[in-house]
């Protein structure tokens, strides 16, 4: 058949689109929102897995953690030597944390330890939205989230005070407040020097939450894991590949979690598409036999229902997918987000940042587009081997 | 007959809506990619790079870290959360490439068998 005949059944595929208005709003409609359902759920899911891996990079090759009673404990001196003295570990920093439960706010907060030597937060842009970076080792000094501060009406040069079990707990002057571009990650982030850390959440002097260990070589993560467990079976740890899956299996059953709970609107939307399309109402049949009675042979016949379902299925993947993407890129996901992110007190209010996979989008155009193209042919293939004149009569 | 270029242009504008998506996303992208040097300094001085939402259990601020050892005391009786129960797995290399250290680390007899001396 040559382009100028496919053209043509194009053109009358879209007449016969036309003729019947309500039918095929109704088809658009179905199709595009089961299409902007997945595509939203997809698109916010990779949204979130890709500003963690982003965070991912400065992670430490691998985290120390002890265990007791299988409850994550404190780490004495000898462990941190031990850690140190191994062979292949570039550097084993003791690290202070923990968490402060806000009554006020019903929320935990996290407290952390900063090392004296860390970088400059001032001479780096898009971190601090006000005030200043605190100086090395400077007491009383802390810098605060974004959204912890507008929860707890404080601004740069406000002083707080952090419920502790010791009555020796500094009062904290908020030097400064974290900025739009890092507020995924400091949201809920009380930064301040180790000492004050410590007092605060009563950990003692010689003890730390946790051990960063950088390597060598991280490609000797594996070995170095071994020889830790060897030694000291009590010892967690954590390399930064087995986090990397524990953020896809986050994000991933949450994604799962929603198309789970949507999947019986998807297939009542799916089954009505399906019913529409597949049945060919008497003046359908009859127009089918008018066209095999004037010369069109069957494949004509296929062609031009094959493009209907092929206008109204691309027309709605596009539309499904400009709605998705508007629903999450430009209005911040309302209703999503809070399924797909948790039930956080303390929300970051920032935008996401779209990380569409390609494959993604073929894959919702294969589930939702495939059957709908293939419901459309058969029932018309049915109609067209029907003898006209018969077709006619009845 | 209807002319062609009817249904040529909705095509059309459906491949300039698509192109439009692709062009934004590139964009905003792009401007993420620049704000890169701040996350690094910042995501360096914490735990861990956990994006701050907490789970349905509040202690959860760093799932990466805790779940593992984390009693659900805030939701007692809840569904087994990771990993199952996703409707939408995991692609099965990260179960493939990612070994789990810390059961191979030693050779512990199986439960109830005795130890020799």
């Amino acid at each position: 058949m040559r382009p100028r005949s496919h053209l043509a059944l194009l053109a009358f595929a879209w007449g016969a689109l036309a003729r019947r208005p309500g039918r095929t709003v109704a088809l658009l409609g179905a199709v595009a929102m089961v299409v902007t359902l997945l595509a939203a759920v997809l698109f916010a899911t990779s949204a979130l897995r890709g500003e963690a891996e982003r965070g991912r990079q400065t992670q430490p090759d691998v985290v120390v953690q002890r265990l007791t009673g299988g409850r994550p404990g404190l780490i004495d001196p000898s462990t941190l030597s031990f850690l140190q003295a191994l062979p292949g570990v570039r550097r084993a920093t003791a690290r202070v944390w923990g968490y402060v439960f806000l009554t006020s706010l019903k929320a935990n907060v996290t407290v952390m330890g900063r090392a004296p030597d860390a970088v400059d937060l001032n001479a780096v842009r898009g971190v601090l939205r006000s005030g200043r970076d605190a100086r090395p080792g400077e007491r009383g000094a802390a810098l605060i989230g974004k959204a912890l501060a507008d929860l707890l009406h404080v601004r740069d040069g406000d002083v707080i005070s952090l419920p502790s079990p010791r009555e020796d707990a500094p009062a904290l002057t908020l030097v400064g407040v974290f900025d739009s571009p890092v507020a995924l990650y400091t949201s809920d982030v009380i930064m301040l020097s180790v000492e004050d850390a410590r007092t605060i959440l009563d950990i003692p002097a010689d003890r730390a939450t946790d051990v960063a260990i950088e390597l060598g070589n991280p490609e000797e993560a594996a070995v170095v894991t071994r020889a830790i467990l060897e030694e000291e079976p009590d010892l967690r740890v954590l390399d930064k590949r087995i986090l990397a899956r524990t953020y896809r299996l986050t994000y991933g059953r949450r994604a799962g979690i929603v198309i789970a709970a949507a999947l019986p609107a998807l297939l009542a939307m799916l089954i009505l598409a399906w019913d529409r399309v597949s049945g060919l109402g008497p003046a359908e049949r009859r127009e089918i036999a008018v066209q095999k009675a004037v010369g069109w042979s069957t494949a004509d016949v296929l062609y031009a229902k094959f493009y209907e379902s092929v206008l109204v299925g691309v027309l709605a993947f596009g539309a499904g997918v400009a709605l998705a993407y508007a629903w999450v890129f430009l209005l911040g996901a309302p209703l999503l987000h809070e399924v797909l992110s948790g039930w956080s007190v303390l929300y970051p209010e920032t935008a996401l940042t779209p990380a569409i996979d390609p494959a993604d989008l073929l894959g919702v155009a294969a589930m939702v587009l495939l059957p709908f193209f293939a419901v459309a042919i058969f029932p018309a293939w049915r109609a067209a081997i029907v003898d006209p004149l018969q077709a006619m009569r009845s | 007959m209807t002319s062609a270029r009817a249904p040529l242009l909705a095509l059309g504008l459906t491949a300039l809506a698509l192109g439009g998506v692709a062009w934004n996303s590139h964009a905003r992208a792009g401007l993420r990619r620049q704000q890169q040097a701040a996350i690094d300094a910042v995501t360096r001085l914490l735990p861990a790079p956990d994006l701050s939402f907490a789970g349905s259990s509040r202690h959860l601020r760093f799932p990466s870290l805790e779940e593992p050892g984390a009693a659900f005391a805030d939701a007692p009786g809840s569904p087994d959360l990771d990993p199952a129960g996703a409707a939408m797995a995991p692609p099965t290399a990260v179960f493939a490439h990612v070994e789990t250290f810390a059961l191979q680390a030693r050779a512990w007899p199986p439960p109830g068998q005795v130890v020799p001396r």
